[in-house]
């Protein structure tokens, strides 16, 4: 025999060692949510052979039965199982004994959720120090001109796409588009010098949130585009911070959970932008659509390192920043592994699809 | 068995589609009108006192297709003039203002924002607005420097009549910047090519025209792109550097005369440096001593 024909028994040895005789199961993702249906492609995988019959099981019911491969099933939306795992099994029938074959899926949903911190800075519940830039006092969820933004995004989102409301408020990822597509439609960037002075000149003279200047998400939407000793071209202004703060807050205002949407900051310190969970998966968000980002790394300034977010804070840039977002958005949510340590990449399809 | 596994199967497609159809709803509930009554029409005149003031007067059209009794709270978001109303299958007109803010009071240019969102009790209605009708009547002193809506303008009494008209669409903020001393300068962005490659060299284009009546002297003209996508062509150019973060590359030029009526084209080159895509190029701007007098329109690419 050959040595090629026998290092190819070795391996198919070693594979069948390895994996053992099972069908396979393959997901039109990995990621799903739990607006979005799933479909299940079963084949005999290492099964030898014809088998007799082919099933698949979902949390425990078996869902499809046929006699051949390949076995095709569309399930969900598995609404019910929202941030939590859907445990599936295939198995395939042959000669009285049944392979079987395991896994599980996260099934992500951050919709509904529409509790809130309530602000506690110093400065009439706004920061007054680097210490005070937290969620909570930046996104000013208990200020309404937020809510009236945040339904404003949802309608312009609906007259642009003809989605209607019910669609557009009732899917996570909709949500997510919505945001994007009213900032960028509606804010513009302005440089932090001019943002002070405006602040100052519109009766916040007093607002001293310390680092960088974020400003809170309702003082983007009442005072940033006013015409008192400014010229603004958009109907908001702000620099990056200020427009990743503000689609934070809508989406926060729209009932997207908190766990949901980061704000990020990389590594050399030039970018602010959002970190959200979007098709199941955490992408990018930053100026333009949401479809802009989400295939693969262009921008140096999208290398991500830092980040926080409602629950995790205050803003800054530091270990503790770094290990909000290592920590909390490694690509998937539930622990779905995606290849490898975590680092910025994991944050584009072609890297964790 | 293979009974029992269909049944197995139903049962379950049914409990998690009710289970979703709960969820769903209950989101819903909360946020948005699914009831009988239909917002038919909004009609609004913005006309402007002595002072420049803006007098909003507003109307909302309502109808139910419900043949019993109908209760519900109409009016504009925010407003304290939302009206509860009762009314079988029959069309109701509430007259009532939307909430509004003004900037630059002290100003000759100045700006109105009205936030014109219709809610039924409170929630968004499921359907868009049937109809709606706004004009915004200037006075022959006053001039449009910018409205974010689609608009059209014509001229009606010695007067610009702005008029904005939609069709099953929602109203969300309405957003008007204007002048009360008859000092505006139209500008009209443009760039060629329409698509942007990456490593390709784009033409933007200004045509600026003074709609005064009296010539406009050292007009400040500036634009901003984004200078990761972008690098200059030329001249005119300056790099900000933020402190902490951010990049922009901002483009400026003076113009030193354009006299009543005229029309000017200025032009100058960007390079990209990626494919730009998904995104917007801002809104350029003229600015005399520090004074806006004039918006573009923003690129959609």
């Amino acid at each position: 025999m050959r040595t090629r024909n026998k290092l190819f028994i070795f391996y198919t040895i070693l594979t069948f060692l390895f994996y053992g005789c099972k069908p396979f199961i393959r997901l039109n993702t990995v990621h799903p949510d739990s607006d979005k249906t799933v479909s299940f492609t079963i084949t005999r995988g290492t099964v030898i052979g014809p088998v007799d019959e082919i099933n698949l099981e979902i949390e425990g019911e078996t869902v499809a039965t046929q006699p051949d491969e390949p076995l095709e099933y569309l399930g969900g939306p598995y609404h019910s199982f929202s941030n939590r795992k859907l445990n599936f099994r295939a198995m395939a029938g042959k000669s009285g004994r049944n392979y079987v074959n395991s896994n599980w899926v996260y099934i992500a949903n951050p919709k509904g959720q529409f509790s809130h911190e309530s602000p506690n800075g110093s400065n009439n519940g706004y920061p007054d120090n680097s210490s005070e830039q937290t969620g909570a006092n930046l996104y000013r969820l208990d200020k309404s001109i937020v809510l009236t933004h945040a339904n404003n995004a949802v309608m312009e989102f609906s007259n642009s796409t003809g989605l209607s409301i019910i669609e557009v408020y009732g899917v996570a990822d909709n949500l997510v588009a919505a945001v994007a597509f009213y900032v960028d439609q509606h804010m513009s960037w302005r440089a932090d010098s001019a943002n002070r002075r405006i602040f100052r000149e519109n009766g916040y003279s007093d607002y001293t949130p310390g680092w960088d200047f974020p400003q809170p998400a309702d003082l983007t939407l009442t005072i940033s585009g006013n015409l008192d000793n400014a010229t603004p071209n958009d109907d908001f202004q702000g620099d990056c911070e200020d427009h990743a703060i503000l689609r934070a807050a809508l989406l926060r205002a729209l009932g997207f959970a908190s766990w949901g949407i980061w704000d990020a900051i990389d590594q050399n310190i030039t970018h602010e932008y959002n970190i959200v969970m979007y098709e199941g998966a955490y992408r990018i968000m930053d100026y333009g659509l949401i479809g802009r980002w989400l295939n693969s790394h262009t921008w140096n300034s999208h290398k991500t390192h830092y980040g926080w977010n409602e629950d995790h804070g205050p803003r800054g840039v530091n270990s503790t920043n770094n290990n909000f977002i290592k920590n909390n958005t490694d690509n998937f949510p539930g622990d779905k592994p995606c290849d490898g340590a975590w680092n910025y990449n994991k944050y584009y399809r072609i890297k964790c699809k | 068995m293979r009974t029992f596994l269909i049944a197995c199967i139903i049962i379950i497609t049914s409990l998690d589609y009710i289970n979703s159809q709960v969820m769903k709803d209950s989101i819903v509930s909360q946020r948005i009108y699914n009831g009988p009554c239909e917002i038919l029409m909004v009609e609004g005149t913005i006309t402007f006192d002595n002072s420049g003031d803006p007098i909003p007067q507003f109307s909302i059209s309502v109808t139910s297709n419900s043949q019993q009794l109908i209760k519900a709270k109409v009016g504009f978001v925010n407003s304290k003039q939302a009206r509860s109303i009762e009314f079988t299958n029959e069309i109701k007109q509430i007259e009532g203002n939307p909430t509004f803010r003004l900037s630059g009071e002290n100003q000759n240019t100045r700006s109105i924002i009205l936030d014109l969102a219709v809610l039924i009790d409170g929630k968004i209605p499921s359907q868009p607005i049937a109809n709606s009708t706004i004009s915004i009547v200037l006075p022959d002193n006053f001039r449009l420097i910018n409205c974010n809506m689609e608009y059209s303008v014509s001229r009606e009494n010695n007067q610009n009549v702005i008029s904005i008209n939609q069709k099953k669409k929602y109203l969300s903020s309405l957003v008007i910047i204007y002048s009360i001393d008859g000092i505006g300068l139209e500008i009209e962005k443009s760039i060629e090519p329409k698509n942007i490659n990456a490593n390709s060299q784009i033409t933007v284009n200004l045509r600026l025209t003074n709609t005064s009546s009296v010539s406009l002297t050292n007009v400040l003209i500036e634009d901003n792109f984004d200078s990761r996508d972008f690098s200059p062509v030329g001249e005119g150019f300056t790099q900000f550097l933020g402190k902490e973060n951010d990049r922009r590359l901002i483009w400026t030029k003076v113009i030193s005369r354009i006299s009543p009526g005229q029309t000017i084209e200025i032009t100058f080159a960007i390079k990209s440096n990626f494919s730009v895509e998904k995104t917007k190029l801002s809104a350029a701007i003229a600015t005399i001593n520090g004074r806006l007098i004039g918006v573009s329109n923003e690129i959609i690419l």
